[in-house]
C-alpha cells in the first residue's frame, strides 16, 4: 500500500475539471429550460411568458391566476406536446449518436450518416404503405406500436449490419463505415422510393413527412409512445459510460479491463437503435443531431462518456427545439421540414469535420 | 473473492499455460506449449517474428481461446473467472491501442481503475491518487493534463503502462498473486526509457508488499539478458527452451531460434551475458542464412 500517500500533482486539477464539467451540465440544463419556454411561447400566436409559466404551474396543481383560455388551449394541445416531443427526439438522437461513436470508436458515426435512420425509416414506411395489405398481420398484432417497433427493428438491423461490415479484429475502419453507410442509405432510399411509388395519395402525404423529418405530428399519444421507448436508452446508456470509455481503448483492451465486451456491445447497439427507431417513428429522418451535438460537447467537456451522455441528451433536446422553432417561424404560416434545417446546419459542419479528420488522422 | 483451493490451502501462485494449442487456417500457431509464470519473477518471452509470442500472450490474457490445453490463473481455469475478477488479477499492456479520442493522460490511467469501481461509479479520490502515482512511476506525471492524442508514441506507451500498473496497484486481499503481461513494452521507447521500464518491471516483481509476476515479450536479447530472471524462447509455435539467461542465451540456441550467428561474452560490469551479432567484413550476416524474420517493423 504505497500508493495513496504519494503527493498528488494532478489532484487539484482533476477536481477543478470535474467541477467545470458539472457547471457545464448545469448550464445546459438552464439552456434546455429557456429554450423550452421559448418554444412554448413563440409561434403564430405569441403567448406572454407569464401565461406560459402560469399554465405550466397550473398543470402541476399550483394555485396561480387565470390564463386566457385560448392561450391555454394552444399551449396544452399544440405547443406543449410538440415541445416535449422535440426534447425527447433531440435527446434520443444525440445520445444514440454519442453511444454509436463510442461503439465504433469513431466521431463520424452518426445514425443518419451510417444508414441507421434510413433503415428505421424504410421499416416504418413499409408499415405505412403495406400495413393494410402485405404486412396486415404485423399491424394487427402490434396495434399502435407497430410503427415505432418496426422502426426500431429497422434501426437495429442496419446498425448490426454496418457494425459487422466495418469492424474486423477489434478495429473499425472509418472508410468502410462511411462507405457501408452510403450503400445502406442508397438501398433504403431505393426501397422507400419503391414504396412511395406504390403509395396512394393519403399515404404520400405521410411519407413526405418521413423523408424530411418534422415534429408536426406531435400529439399526446405520439409523445407518450416516444417517451416510453426513448426513456429506456436515455436512462440506461449513462450507466454504461465507463464501458463506453473502455471500448474507446479497443475491444481487447476493454476485455482486459474486465468488461464483457460482446455482451455490452449488443446492449449498446440495441439501446442506440431503440432511441433512433423511436425518434424516426414519431418524427421521420432528422439528420446530424447525433453528429453535431456529441462533437460540440467533446470540444467543451472532453470525451468522458460520464459527462458526454447526459450532456448530449440536454444539448440534443435544446438544439432540436431551436431548429424546430426556426422551422415553424421562418416562413409562417407555412412550416419548413426540420430535417432540411438540420441538414443545412449539419452538412457544412460534417464537411469541416472531415477536413480536420483528413489533416490529423489519415 | 480469492480462489480458495478445496482443502483450504493457499491458491496456486502461478499463471500457467498447460499444453496450449492454437490452430488458425490449418496451421498450428502454438503447439503443446507449457509455461508457468511464478510470483516474484520477471519472465521474458523471446522468439523470431511469427514464433507465437503474441498468440501465447493473447491466450494468457484471455483474449484468445486455445483449441487445446488451458490457461490457469491462480489455479483456476481462465474462462471460469468473472471478467472483472480476472481483471483485478492480471493486466495487459498491448503493443498499441486504437484510442483516438482526446482523453487526458490522467483519464486514460484512471480507466485502469475500472475493474475496481462499480458499474458506473466515477473515480474516487483513492483512484486519483493511484493514477497520479502510476503516472509518476512511469515518469509521465508532467503529462497528466495533456491530451492523449497530442502525445508521442513513446509517451503514449508509458501512459498505457501507467494504466496497467494502476489496474494492479494495490495487493489483493490474502496477497493473492497478480500478473502483469507486457507485449513489447520497449518498442517505441528511447534507450533510457527502455531500461527504465524493465527496471520498473523488476521492482514490481520483487516488491515484498505484493506478490506479482511479470511476463515481458521482448526482441532485444541484451535487455532480456539484463532484466530477466528466466527466459522462454518460442520457435514455430513450440517452446524451444526456458531457463536462466546464462543457460538460454548461448550462440547455438540463438542461431537455432533466430537464424543469427552471435558471440556471447560475459558482460564487462554486470553479471549477465552480452550478445554481439557476428557480422562479416562485407556487411553480410555470418549465419548460413539471413533470418526469416518477415516484415521489419
Amino acid at each position: 500500500m504505497h500508493a495513496t500517500t504519494l503527493p498528488l500533482p494532478a489532484d487539484g486539477h482533476i477536481l477543478h475539471r470535474y467541477r467545470h464539467r458539472r457547471l457545464g451540465l448545469l448550464a445546459l440544463l438552464a439552456l434546455v429550460c429557456a429554450v423550452t419556454l421559448l418554444s412554448i411561447a413563440i409561434g403564430p400566436v405569441n403567448i406572454p411568458l407569464a401565461d406560459v409559466l402560469r399554465t405550466l404551474a397550473a398543470q402541476i396543481g399550483l394555485p396561480v391566476g387565470e390564463v386566457a383560455p385560448q392561450h391555454e388551449a394552444v399551449i396544452l394541445s399544440i405547443r406543449l406536446p410538440r415541445t416535449l416531443l422535440g426534447l425527447l427526439v433531440g435527446a434520443g438522437l444525440a445520445v444514440a449518436g454519442a453511444a454509436m461513436q463510442g461503439l465504433f470508436r469513431n466521431p463520424l458515426a452518426d445514425p443518419g450518416l451510417i444508414g441507421v435512420s434510413a433503415g428505421a425509416a424504410l421499416a416504418a414506411v413499409s408499415v405505412i404503405v403495406l400495413g393494410g395489405t402485405g404486412l396486415a398481420v404485423v399491424t394487427e398484432a402490434l396495434g399502435p406500436f407497430s410503427l415505432p417497433l418496426a422502426a426500431f427493428a429497422g434501426g437495429l438491423g442496419t446498425t448490426l449490419l454496418v457494425y459487422r461490415l466495418a469492424s474486423a479484429g477489434g478495429r473499425t475502419s472509418v472508410t468502410t463505415l462511411l462507405l457501408a453507410g452510403i450503400a445502406i442509405n442508397a438501398l433504403c432510399g431505393a426501397g422507400t422510393g419503391l414504396l412511395t411509388y406504390l403509395a396512394d395519395d393519403a399515404q404520400l402525404r405521410t411519407l413526405t413527412f418521413w423523408s424530411m423529418g418534422s415534429l408536426g405530428g406531435a400529439t399526446w399519444p405520439a409523445v407518450g409512445s416516444a417517451a416510453l421507448l426513448i426513456a429506456l436508452p436515455l436512462l440506461a446508456l449513462p450507466f454504461l459510460a465507463r464501458t463506453l470509455n473502455a471500448l474507446l481503448l479497443g475491444e481487447a483492451e476493454a476485455g482486459h479491463l474486465g468488461i464483457a465486451v460482446q455482451q455490452m456491445q449488443r446492449i449498446i447497439v440495441a439501446l442506440a437503435a431503440l432511441a433512433v427507431g423511436a425518434a424516426v417513428a414519431v418524427s421521420g429522418v432528422i439528420g446530424f443531431i447525433g453528429l453535431v451535438v456529441p462533437h460540440l460537447l467533446r470540444l467543451a467537456l472532453g470525451p468522458d462518456h460520464g459527462f458526454l451522455l447526459p450532456g448530449s441528451a440536454l444539448l440534443g433536446g435544446a438544439l432540436l427545439l431551436l431548429a424546430d422553432l426556426l422551422a415553424r417561424t421562418l416562413v409562417t404560416p407555412a412550416e419548413l421540414p426540420i430535417g432540411i434545417l438540420t441538414a443545412l446546419l449539419g452538412g457544412p459542419f460534417f464537411l469541416a469535420l472531415l477536413l480536420r479528420w483528413r489533416r490529423t488522422a489519415l | 473473492m480469492p480462489a480458495q483451493a478445496r482443502d483450504g490451502a493457499a491458491p496456486a501462485a502461478t499463471l500457467a499455460a498447460a499444453g496450449l494449442g492454437v490452430r488458425r487456417q490449418g496451421r498450428w500457431l502454438l503447439d503443446g506449449v507449457d509455461l508457468t509464470l511464478a510470483a516474484g519473477e520477471v519472465l521474458v518471452l523471446l522468439g523470431a517474428n511469427g514464433a507465437g509470442k503474441s498468440t501465447l500472450l493473447k491466450c494468457l490474457a484471455g483474449e484468445m481461446t486455445p483449441e487445446q490445453g488451458q490457461v490457469l490463473l491462480n489455479g483456476r481455469a481462465l474462462g471460469r473467472w468473472r471478467p472483472a475478477d480476472a481483471a483485478r488479477r492480471r493486466a495487459v499492456l498491448p503493443q498499441a491501442s486504437p484510442l483516438s479520442f482526446p482523453f487526458t493522460a490522467l483519464e486514460v490511467v484512471l480507466m485502469g481503475r475500472i475493474p475496481h469501481g462499480g458499474l458506473q461509479g466515477s473515480a474516487g479520490t483513492a483512484d486519483l491518487g493511484i493514477a497520479a502515482a502510476a503516472l509518476a512511476a512511469t515518469e509521465v506525471a508532467h503529462l497528466a493534463e495533456r491530451r492523449y492524442t497530442t502525445l508521442s508514441g513513446g509517451e503514449r506507451q508509458r501512459v498505457h503502462l501507467a494504466r496497467v500498473l494502476a489496474q494492479l496497484w494495490e495487493p489483493l486481499p490474502g496477497r493473492e498473486p497478480q500478473w502483469l503481461l507486457l507485449d513489447e513494452p520497449t518498442a517505441s521507447l528511447d534507450l533510457a526509457h527502455q531500461h527504465g521500464v524493465l527496471a520498473l518491471a523488476r521492482r514490481w516483481a520483487a516488491d515484498p508488499s505484493a506478490r506479482r509476476g511479470v511476463l515481458v515479450v521482448l526482441h532485444d536479447l541484451n535487455l532480456a539478458a539484463q532484466y530477466a530472471e528466466r527466459i522462454a524462447v518460442l520457435k514455430e509455435g513450440r517452446l524451444l527452451i526456458s531457463g536462466t539467461p546464462a543457460a538460454v542465451l548461448t550462440p547455438g540456441l540463438i542461431e537455432a531460434a533466430f537464424g543469427l550467428a552471435v558471440s556471447v561474452l560475459p558482460h564487462p560490469e554486470l553479471d549477465c551475458p552480452l550478445i554481439v551479432p557476428r557480422v562479416r567484413r562485407g556487411g553480410g550476416l555470418a549465419a548460413s542464412e539471413r533470418p526469416a524474420t518477415g516484415l521489419l517493423r
